[in-house]
């Protein structure tokens, strides 16, 4: 015969065992989890990105509602949907997702729209057409014109390099839309424009230009360059 | 708290000892015990995680399953639900229905899988996960039933020390158009915590002689503990940079024992 202290013992822990058994037990299934994918997430504006969230799953449930957020102020509703970024930045897509019961998670995954580059052009004058080449004299003041470059914003620098240094090794150059220069020996130059847009993007352009004739009466040559006279005389 | 949670396992191993042994001068029998057996856990937000990485690698599978450049699939991984338990503890006789002690018991548990993509280089997928925990526990235990066998509850807490090591390499291929959020944690290291735990449980025990006894047992243990960190601190994840806040480790324990009883009463056992 049990005491009656033992019968306690057994209906409590029998209770307890019986009880943590069948309630105890983390019988409830996880929350959804949210797994998104996009088919392009670096590119130049504009762009367009699928995203998919048909790999996302509610244990034991159903997802009911994918809603996403594309971090540009834009957001949209659907397993699989578009959309295009037209300013350049980083930006996050979320999906939020929610299930039959209500729960809901979101997972993110980021996106750089890259500022697309300016163009670069330009054109010079004055020029003469010498056996079917543009060339351009010695001791001649040439006009470089950056009129054909573009960005979709705004073009807020000009430099110009224009194939040589001086002689204390610095490359020659100057800045502006519109600039002018006078090459003193004759040769081949590459004339190097660079075009900076307000974001930032930079476009190299470059042009050989063929300079012809001798040097001019006040060139320096002290530092011997050489070059062709062309059969012209200094007084 | 890093340091307390070094501490506590000693703690409790050293004030069961001392139990033990204030009860070993003025109590009957002391019991030593072996037992082992399957051990069924739920370890849900483990499991969880490891859907989401199947979930993935269940993409890739489709995706290269009719792919021209790319061969090869990697295999799921099985969740980690089941594992062998190996306990061993002593009790001691304070009343003739009643027997306290300690027990100390380690589970583990593991999963893995391992593939390759050949395309325009090899991409290796290969995880592998080992969860285990070990646990002290004070018990006390009352027989019920006592008719050639004897039937018994148990209860008991204690602190449970747990860990997980894990190895991952995950290499999604170049061919792959997409990308994919909830890539696996690259890297591994073993990560450890700890928590309070408890236990209940219904033992059948037979004894064969005075000194010995087999039986069976079977048991729920709850811990849950905080996030699991390495030793310099970095968070257990599996998926991406979302560490695991908390891992439960119930489980119901299955186990056969073999028991071996001294009399340290001071009149021998004699009455």
């Amino acid at each position: 015969m049990m005491k009656a202290s033992r019968w306690i013992a057994l209906i409590g822990t029998a209770a307890l065992v019986a009880g943590t058994l069948t309630g105890c037990m983390p019988l409830e299934t996880p929350g959804p989890k949210a797994i998104l994918r996009a088919s392009l997430v670096e590119q130049v504006v504009p762009f367009t990105t699928s995203v998919d969230g048909s790999l996302s799953y509610a244990p034991g449930g159903e997802i009911v509602t994918y809603r996403w957020a594309f971090g540009d102020g834009s957001s949209a509703e659907g397993e699989v949907v578009e959309h295009t970024y037209t300013d350049d930045g980083t930006y996050e897509i979320t999906l939020m997702i929610v299930d039959e019961k209500g729960l809901s998670t979101s997972e993110s995954i980021q996106v750089k729209a890259l500022n697309p580059p300016p163009t670069a052009d330009f054109s010079y004058s004055p020029k003469s057409n010498y056996e079917g080449s543009y060339v351009v004299s010695c001791s001649e003041t040439v006009t470089f014109e950056a009129d054909n470059c573009t960005d979709d914003g705004e073009i807020v620098k000009y430099e110009w390099y224009f194939g040589y240094r001086d002689k204390h090794g610095d490359p020659v150059g100057a800045e502006g839309k519109s600039v002018t220069h006078e090459f003193l020996y004759a040769g081949e130059y590459k004339i190097t424009l660079t075009v900076t847009d307000n974001d930032g993007g930079q476009t190299d352009y470059v042009e050989t230009l063929q300079v012809v004739g001798g040097p001019p009466c006040y060139a320096d040559t002290s530092d011997g360059y050489g070059w062709n006279t062309g059969g012209g005389t200094c007084p | 708290m890093k340091g307390l949670a070094s501490v506590r396992p000693t703690v409790v191993v050293a004030m069961m000892a001392i139990l033990s042994v204030g009860f070993a001068v003025t109590a009957g029998p002391l019991e030593l015990y072996l037992g082992a057996g399957p051990s069924a856990a739920s370890l849900a937000e483990i499991n969880s995680s490891l859907e989401h990485i199947n979930t993935v690698i269940g993409a890739l599978n489709e995706f290269f399953a009719d792919h021209p450049n790319v061969t090869g699939s990697v295999g799921l991984l099985a969740p980690v639900h089941t594992g062998l338990c190996l306990h061993a503890g002593e009790s001691l006789q304070v009343l003739d229905w009643l027997e306290v002690g300690a027990r100390i018991d380690y589970t583990s548990a593991a999963t893995r899988t391992a593939g390759q993509f050949k395309g325009s280089e090899d991409s290796d997928i290969d995880i592998s996960l080992r969860l285990g925990n070990i646990a002290v526990m004070a018990t006390g235990r009352a027989t019920f039933l006592d008719a050639g066998v004897q039937l018994a509850a148990d209860a008991g807490a204690g602190y449970v020390h747990a860990f997980a090591n894990r190895h991952t390499t995950f290499d999604v291929p170049s061919e792959y158009t997409y990308v994919i959020s909830g890539i696996p944690t690259q890297g591994g290291g073993r990560f450890s915590g700890g928590a309070f735990g408890w236990e209940v449980g219904l033992s059948l025990r037979v004894p064969i002689a005075d000194w010995f006894v087999i039986g069976s047992r079977v048991g729920y243990q709850s811990a849950r503990t905080g996030t699991l960190t390495a030793q310099d601190g970095t968070p257990f994840s599996l998926v991406g940079d979302e560490s695991i806040s908390a891992i439960t480790w119930d489980r119901v324990t299955v186990s056969l024992t073999v028991s071996v009883r001294f009399d340290l009463s001071p009149d021998g056992g004699e009455e």
